[in-house]
Parts: C-alpha cells; sequence; structure tokens
C-alpha cells in the first residue's frame, strides 16, 4: 500500500506565484516598489509602509539556521515514515526569515548559523517545494 | 498606548464571586456542555446566585463550543454573550470582556463557562484539524509537516537555549515545581505521580528539544467562574476577588511563523499596562498563575513581564524559587502540566481560592495579590486583589 499524500501548499491567489516562480527552480518574494522591503509570507500591501505596489523579486536564496526541531511524533500519517523529521527557520541574507527543512545532513548535525541555500524537490507536476542544504561559508 | 488614566477607573470595580469546577480527567460518557454546567452549577452555589441571575453568558472551549448552544441547554436569553476564537490565548481577554460588559451597565451578573472534552474527543492539537492563522502557529506550512503548537513553543525553546545558553535540564525545574504542587491538590490528575529532573531527561523527545514533561495533559473537564460588579459583589456568599489590573498586548506581525522574537516587544507592554493600571509593582504579586501549554512558557512570562531579564529565567528557575515557600510561586495548582488542562481557566479559580485562603497544604501564606499571565501572540495578563 502507498503512504498516504503528504499535505500540499494552499494555492491562493496571493500565494500563487511564489508557487510558479518555485515550479521553475525560483525563490522569488515579494518586494515592496516604494520602499523596497521584501516580505514572507505573501501580502496584499506592504507591511513596513503600506504600499500596494510589489514585484515577485529573485532572492539568492543562501541564509543560515536561526532555529530548528525535530518531530519525534507525526500529526500526519503521511509524515509517519519520516519520523525524527526537521523543521527549520531560516533567516535569508536579505532578511526575510522562511520556514523549511534541511535536506542532506543528519538531524543532529543542524546548527544555529548553519549556512544553507535553496534546492527544489518537485512533489508534483505543478508543485516544488523549496528545501534547503547546508553549504559551504 | 492604552489611555491609562482612563483604564485606571476600572481598577477594583468588577469581580470573580463564584468559581466552580467539574471532574477532571476521562469521561467518555460526557461532552463540553454537560461538563461544563457541572462547573456552573458548583460556581452558582458558591457565590449564591441561581441561573436566572445571569445576563451575561461567555462560553469557551476547544472544538467550537458554542454559547448559543449552551444557552438553549441552560434555557437562557441573556442580554450578551460571546466567544473568542482563540483557542486558549481567549481566557485572558474573556474575562476582561466581561469586566467591560459589567462595568458598562450592560450586564450585571456575567457566567463564564468552560468545556473540553480533548481527551475523550481524541484531540491532538496537531495535524490538519486546525486553525486560525497566528493563534499559536500557522496553517501555512502543514507541507512540510510543520504543526501543533508544542512545534512553536519548540523552536522558541531552541532560541532560548541557543542564544542564553540554557538547558532543557534548567526547564525539568518548571514541570517538577508544578508536580510538587499538584501532589497538594487534591483536584490535581497528576497528584500521585512526582517527577524528577532525571526522569524528565531520560523522557522522550515530542518535538525536540521540548520532551514529555514539557507538554500539558490533555483531559476533559469544565470550569466555570461568575463576575459581577464591586458593589454587587459584597452581597454574595464569600469573599469577592478584584479584578484590579488587565493588560493585554498583540504581536500579529510575522505570526505566521512562530515567534522568533519570543515576543520581547509586545508582552512587555501588555505588563506594564496592567502594573500601570493597578497601581502595584512586582514585588506586590504574591503568586503567579502562567498559561503553561509548555513548560518554556514559564520562562517567557517571567521574562517579558519583568519578573527576570531576558535571558535569565533558567537560572532564575531553579532552587525552588517558583515554588511554594519560594520568592515567587507559579502555578500553585500544578497547572496545565500536572492538575488539568483546562486552558487558563482553572488558573483563575485557583487564583481565586489563594486569595480567599480556601487552598489548605498549598496555601500561599498572606496572599493578596496573584496575577494570570498568558504569553502568546494574544498576550493578555490579569492582577487580582482580595
Amino acid at each position: 500500500m502507498s503512504a498516504p499524500a503528504k499535505p500540499l501548499p494552499q494555492m491562493t491567489p496571493l500565494e500563487r506565484p511564489y508557487w510558479e516562480y518555485t515550479r521553475r527552480h525560483e525563490l522569488r518574494l515579494q518586494k515592496c516598489g516604494a520602499c523596497g522591503a521584501l516580505r514572507f509570507p505573501a501580502s496584499a500591501v506592504c507591511p513596513e509602509c503600506f504600499s500596494d505596489t510589489a514585484e515577485w523579486a529573485r532572492v539568492s536564496g543562501r541564509g543560515r539556521v536561526l532555529s530548528w526541531v525535530v518531530f519525534h511524533r507525526s500529526y500526519f500519517p503521511a509524515f509517519e515514515a519520516d519520523v525524527p523529521y526537521n523543521v527549520v527557520m531560516i533567516a535569508l541574507d536579505e532578511g526575510p526569515v522562511v520556514i523549511s527543512t534541511i535536506v542532506g545532513i543528519a538531524n543532529e548535525g543542524i546548527r544555529k548559523g548553519l549556512r544553507v541555500e535553496a534546492t527544489f524537490e518537485d512533489v508534483t507536476p505543478e508543485i516544488s517545494i523549496p528545501r534547503f542544504r547546508p553549504v559551504e561559508e | 498606548m492604552p489611555d491609562l488614566e482612563r483604564l485606571k477607573r476600572l481598577r477594583n470595580r468588577t469581580a470573580i464571586v463564584g468559581v466552580g469546577a467539574s471532574r477532571q480527567g476521562t469521561f467518555p460518557d460526557l461532552d463540553p456542555y454537560t461538563l461544563a454546567i457541572e462547573a456552573f452549577r458548583s460556581a452558582l452555589d458558591d457565590c449564591g446566585l441561581v441561573r436566572g441571575d445571569i445576563d451575561g453568558l461567555i462560553v469557551q472551549g476547544p472544538g467550537g463550543v458554542s454559547f448559543v448552544r449552551m444557552g438553549e441547554m441552560l434555557g437562557l436569553n441573556p442580554v450578551a454573550g460571546a466567544t473568542f476564537d482563540i483557542g486558549g490565548f481567549a481566557t485572558g481577554p474573556l474575562i476582561q470582556y466581561a469586566a467591560l460588559l459589567l462595568d458598562s451597565g450592560i450586564c450585571r451578573n456575567v457566567a463564564l463557562l468552560y468545556g473540553n472534552a480533548s481527551r475523550t474527543e481524541g484531540r491532538r492539537f496537531g495535524g490538519e484539524t486546525t486553525v486560525t492563522p497566528g493563534r499559536e502557529y500557522s496553517s501555512a506550512f502543514y507541507y512540510y509537516g510543520l504543526t501543533s503548537p508544542g512545534a512553536a513553543s519548540a523552536f522558541q525553546a531552541r532560541l532560548h537555549f541557543e542564544t542564553y545558553g540554557t538547558t532543557s535540564r534548567q526547564l525539568a525545574a518548571v514541570p517538577v515545581a508544578q508536580r510538587r504542587h499538584a501532589a497538594l491538590n487534591p483536584q490535581a490528575i497528576k497528584k500521585d505521580s512526582p517527577l524528577t529532573v532525571e526522569k524528565h531527561q531520560r523522557s522522550r523527545f515530542i518535538c525536540e528539544p521540548l520532551r514529555l514533561y514539557d507538554y500539558c495533559l490533555i483531559n476533559d473537564g469544565g470550569v466555570a467562574l461568575i463576575m459581577t460588579t464591586a458593589e454587587r459583589a459584597k452581597d454574595r456568599r464569600k469573599r469577592p476577588v478584584y479584578l484590579m489590573g488587565l493588560g493585554r498586548h498583540d504581536t500579529y506581525r510575522h505570526s505566521s511563523l512562530p515567534n522568533y522574537l519570543l515576543w520581547r516587544e509586545t508582552m512587555p507592554m501588555a505588563a506594564e499596562m496592567a502594573f500601570g493600571m493597578a497601581g502595584i509593582g512586582r514585588d506586590d504579586v504574591d503568586a503567579l498563575m502562567i498559561y503553561d501549554s509548555f513548560s518554556i512558557n514559564i520562562w517567557f512570562a517571567l521574562e517579558n513581564f519583568g519578573f527576570c531579564k531576558p535571558g535569565e529565567a533558567g537560572a532564575f528557575t531553579q532552587d525552588g524559587r517558583i515554588e511554594l515557600g519560594g520568592e515567587i510561586p507559579v502555578n500553585t495548582h500544578g497547572g496545565h502540566l500536572a492538575e488539568s488542562y483546562m486552558q487558563g481557566w482553572l488558573h483563575q479559580v485557583e487564583a481565586v481560592r489563594q486569595l480567599r485562603g480556601e487552598c489548605g497544604a498549598r496555601q500561599v501564606r498572606g496572599a493578596e495579590i496573584v496575577q494570570y499571565i498568558c504569553r502568546g501572540n494574544v498576550a493578555s495578563t490579569l492582577i487580582y486583589r482580595n
């Protein structure tokens, strides 16, 4: 029997461009057209200056681990086989903090400040999810 | 900024006059309404009011417990009813709302009823069953397997450990203290289950770095409070417990993520509001009731409310300082970690019982002021005096 499907991102009108870019393996965040602030998650207006003009600006995809947890219990049947799995908070070099998981390293190797960069997992033909892997300083 | 001069007029203007608790535990044959009503009967008896005196009906509980349905069962058409869809964050704000209903003259006697059958209903507080964004964590990142308020607290615990060099072993002092308190509380589910630091350290991770004993219980039960105005409170059966100060400050920015700023910008403002309104300082507080879905909550409440400095809660909570007889006893009933998971409502009951001097072996001697604190994106606090 195959494992149950993992939850997929919600494709709201606000979030759709984010996922259209990740499908092309590009990490892009909204950048305010007035003050230049980057924001995540998506928002209809700039939380800094209230401007409603924004572009989807490509970011480096590089950052550092800010905090992390390891799930030893599964709340989703689909994640049962992954336990223990990590979820991390990453401060991107450009400023915004994002949520993701670290791949390519054991959970025990995750450290605060660990240098990471985005990589993309094609989970369906339409959706690619950003994950992060350790890189050299 | 709140208008403190105006807010001060609310000081000691309302009071809790009746408290009640149902049985606490696992009750497969009972629903949240039945449990809440069991508590309500007890609270009415506690203050000498009857059902028909209630003209404000505030109802809360996980799983969408409805104030309208509750009123139907109770046969009440009150002036006003309410529930707030923010889970356990709602307890402080609902009591504050009750105070406003009373002081404004909209209501004379407000009943606050809480029913929770989470154990029987199999609620796990995680997975695709939840919740309003920003309540404690968002549903925005399910696809990474991120869920549960415990995970949000685990992110924060990790940040605390990494930033200040604090440890899980230090954190163990919180559940250990609360189990000691629970041993003195006949109502506590874990009254016969002492905990040691070693046992805590050997317990399994749920969401690392938090372990089993850092998590609250999940059980069934009901709680009821009855509030009225200060003038009417004098006619009730027992000594009124006055609402001396209240505070609240919300955090909506970055609320889709666990709060990595550890609410340093917002919780202190709730504290200043309440102390300013009450006209007291931290040294005047005889005991703290702190919302403890997870042990780490205690640290954030103590630090962000100024009972110790940021980063110092690890050391501060050692050596019995938060235990009965210590510098500032915390959760003398055992709290969610050891008494019962009634989402802050039994914390109010304990505050009232302490201020009435009804706590027996766990009585804080000479208690005159007890403060409730709930951390989070909806941070709230209440200061009670007898």
